[in-house]
Parts: structure tokens; sequence; C-alpha cells
């Protein structure tokens, strides 16, 4: 507001200038019209009147102009010093203002800070006691959960063990009975190898002593004999 | 008679095949003599000075008169021939025996064959070492081993029973 009025007066200086200038640019013209008008009068008069009435006039416009100058600075002194005041005064005003809106946000702050570090204390309290609760509770869990694995783990390893012992003690046995098998087929099978060599050898011994003691009529009667056997097995069929 | 009946002649009075062979030997020399020589002596005359047993004389001896009758001059040798084609061919017996036969003991094997097997059966006699006692043969493509390994095996149970008498009570 006080800029505006500071406008306006200079504003207001600058109109009243231009006006003066015009006031004097129309007398100026008002003289040259009394010379043409004066024409017949002799030039140097004229030119002394017009001179003489032309400085008159630029003196009295440079004075009225001079103080409206002095006026306007006046005013526009008076105005700016006016505003310095105001200026000063708002300023001070402010400055107070400030100050007291200072103290009461300084208050205001310190109170919601505190406030603030009070909820952030119960805060904190809370999500310790909180933290606590959860790990005494997990450690309860945990253990719970970790005596319930070592219950089952043992009962799974009782339970392995003693398969793994019915299922080795019936492997064995198996193994037992297969090999008393396998013993017994071999005592068998060379009952069998044995009886069959017995008989190769009684044909080995035989060989050795009936075959340069038989005669010829009894190697021939054993010829028809075993003619006979065969005829009656049903060889010549 | 064509030269199957002929053969079967031939067998009838024959046991082996050697014995057949020598026969069919004498046979050519006898007919060779009687048409291509200046001989001409009869079946007798000529077996009394051929190179022939008594047994294989009397046996061609023995065969009836159509027999030879049979052989002229030109068909002589052919038939020979075919004879002797036809007997390679013949299902033969292969005897084997543990020791070597003489022609007597050849002979009542042979009627033993013919009289219990087949009036025409043809026999190889073939000696085998190793066979104690006893003997084995080849008829029809199979093999029957009557030897001293038959008999033992004939009685390998009771053999069997003696021996565990014997282990039990050394």
């Amino acid at each position: 507001m006080n800029a505006n009025l500071i406008t306006i007066s200079i504003l207001v200086i600058n109109v009243l200038a231009v006006l003066l200038l015009g006031l004097i640019l129309y007398l100026i013209k008002k003289e040259k019209d009394v010379l043409d008008i004066n024409k017949n009068k002799p030039e140097e008069e004229i030119i002394r009147e017009a001179r003489t009435k032309s400085e008159s006039i630029i003196h009295r416009a440079i004075q009225k102009a001079q103080s409206i100058i002095a006026a306007s600075e006046l005013k526009g002194l008076k105005v700016v010093a006016e505003e310095k005041l105001t200026g000063k005064k708002i300023a001070k005003e402010y400055k107070k203002g400030i100050e007291t809106l200072e103290g009461e946000l300084k208050d205001k702050f310190e109170t919601s800070s505190k406030s603030a570090e009070h909820a952030y204390q119960e805060f904190i309290e809370t999500i310790v006691q909180k933290v606590q609760q959860h790990l005494s509770g997990n450690q309860k869990v945990l253990e719970d959960k970790a005596q319930i694995f070592i219950d089952s783990a043992k009962k799974t390893l009782t339970g392995f063990t003693n398969e793994m012992e019915s299922t080795v003690r019936t492997q064995v046995d198996e193994e037992m009975a297969k090999t008393r098998n396998e013993i017994e087929e071999y005592k068998k099978k060379r009952q069998n190898i044995l009886d069959e060599k017995i008989v190769d050898i009684l044909e080995e011994v035989l060989l050795l002593t009936i075959n340069k003691k038989l005669t010829l009529a009894d190697q021939s009667d054993f010829i028809y004999k075993a003619l006979e056997e065969a005829k009656k097995s049903h060889a010549f069929q | 008679m064509d030269e199957k009946e002929l053969l079967t002649q031939l067998v009838t009075v024959s046991y082996t095949k050697t014995d057949l062979t020598r026969k069919l030997r004498v046979l050519r020399e006898f007919l060779e003599q009687k048409y291509y020589s200046r001989g001409g002596q009869t079946l007798a005359d000529f077996l009394k000075v051929a190179n022939c047993t008594k047994e294989d004389a009397s046996a061609l001896l023995s065969l009836k008169s159509e027999f030879y009758k049979s052989f002229t001059k030109y068909n002589s040798y052919p038939l020979l021939n075919k004879i002797n084609r036809l007997l390679n061919k013949e299902e033969i017996i292969h005897v084997y025996l543990p020791y070597e036969m003489e022609d007597a003991e050849k002979e009542k094997l042979g009627i033993w064959f013919k009289k219990n097997v087949n009036n025409k059966v043809i026999l190889e006699l073939i000696v085998d070492p190793s066979l104690i006692l006893g003997c084995a043969f080849a008829y029809k493509g199979v093999y029957h081993n009557f030897s001293l390994k038959f008999f033992i095996n004939s009685y390998r149970q009771d053999i069997r029973k003696l021996l565990d008498r014997y282990a039990q009570n050394p």
C-alpha cells in the first residue's frame, strides 16, 4: 500500500510537470501569434519584448515547476519517511509477533516433542515387552517342538533298529537255510558222482583183473547173455 | 532172378558183410572161369580148387540152380556190380565185440541174429577192447551198450547197499 502511494505521488508529479510544459508551450505560441500580429513593429523591439516576456514566463514556469518539484519532493520524502516509519513499525510489530509466535511455537514444539518422546518411550517399552513375550513364547514352543522331535526320533530309531535286527536275523536265517540246502545238494551231488565213479572204478578194477582171467568161452557166454538182455529190452525193434 | 533176389539168396547163406563180399568174389571168379576161360568147370569142381573156405564153398553149393542161371556171359559183370551196390545200401548191424571171434563163433553169432532178429540181417563185426564182457551194437542208427557197464548199472542199487554196508561196518 505504501508502495502504491509512492507510485501515485510520482505519477501526479509527472503529470503536473507535463502540464507545466504544455502551459509553457502554449504561452510561447501565444507570443508568437502576438509577434505575428505585430509584424509591423520593429523587429528588435519585438524581439526584445518577446524575449522579456518569454524570459518572465519561463522564469515564472521555472519557479512554479521548482515549487511543484519541491513540493513533490517534500511530499515524496514525507511519504518515504512515513513509509520508513511504517515499515519500521511493521517490522517491529512483525518481529514482536514473530518472537511471540516463536515462543509459542517453541513451547508447543517442546510440549509436542516431550509428548512424542513420552509416546516413543512407551512404544519402545511396549515393543520390548512384546518382543520379550514373543521370545519367551518362541523359546517355549521351540523347546516343546525339540522335545517332540527328540522323542519321535528316539522312537523311530528304536523302531528302525528293531526292524533292522529282525531283517538281518531273517536274512541270516535265510542264508543259513540256503547254505544248508546247498550243502545238502552238494552232498547229494557228490554222492551221485561217487556212485557213478564207483561204477567206473569197479569197471576199471574188473578190466584190470577179470579181463585177463576170463576165457574166450566165458567171454562168448557173456556176449550171448548181453544179446539176450538186448532182445528182452526190445533193442532190436 | 533180379539183383535183389540174388542178394537175398546170398544174405541167407552169409552172416557178415565180409562173408558176403568174399562169396561175391568167389562167385565172380567162378563166372569168369566159366564164361571167359577155357576151364568151364562145374561149381563143385571149381570150389574144390578155389581160394575159399569150406564154409563159403558149402554155402555157395547150397544155393539153388536158379541163382546161377541168372548169370549169363553178357550180364555177369553188370549183375555183380548191381549186387555190390545193393549190398552197400543194405542195413547193417555193427556189432562191437571185446575180442576177435573165430569163423565158427562168427557163424554162431550170425545164426543167432538171423534167428532172433531178422533172417536177412547183415552184421559188421568190430573189435572194441574197451568193452569188458558182453557186447555193444548199433542198429537203425542207435547205439546200444550191453557190456559190463550195463550189467553193473543193472545192479547199481545192490552195489551201493553193499558198499554202504562195508562203509558202516568197516
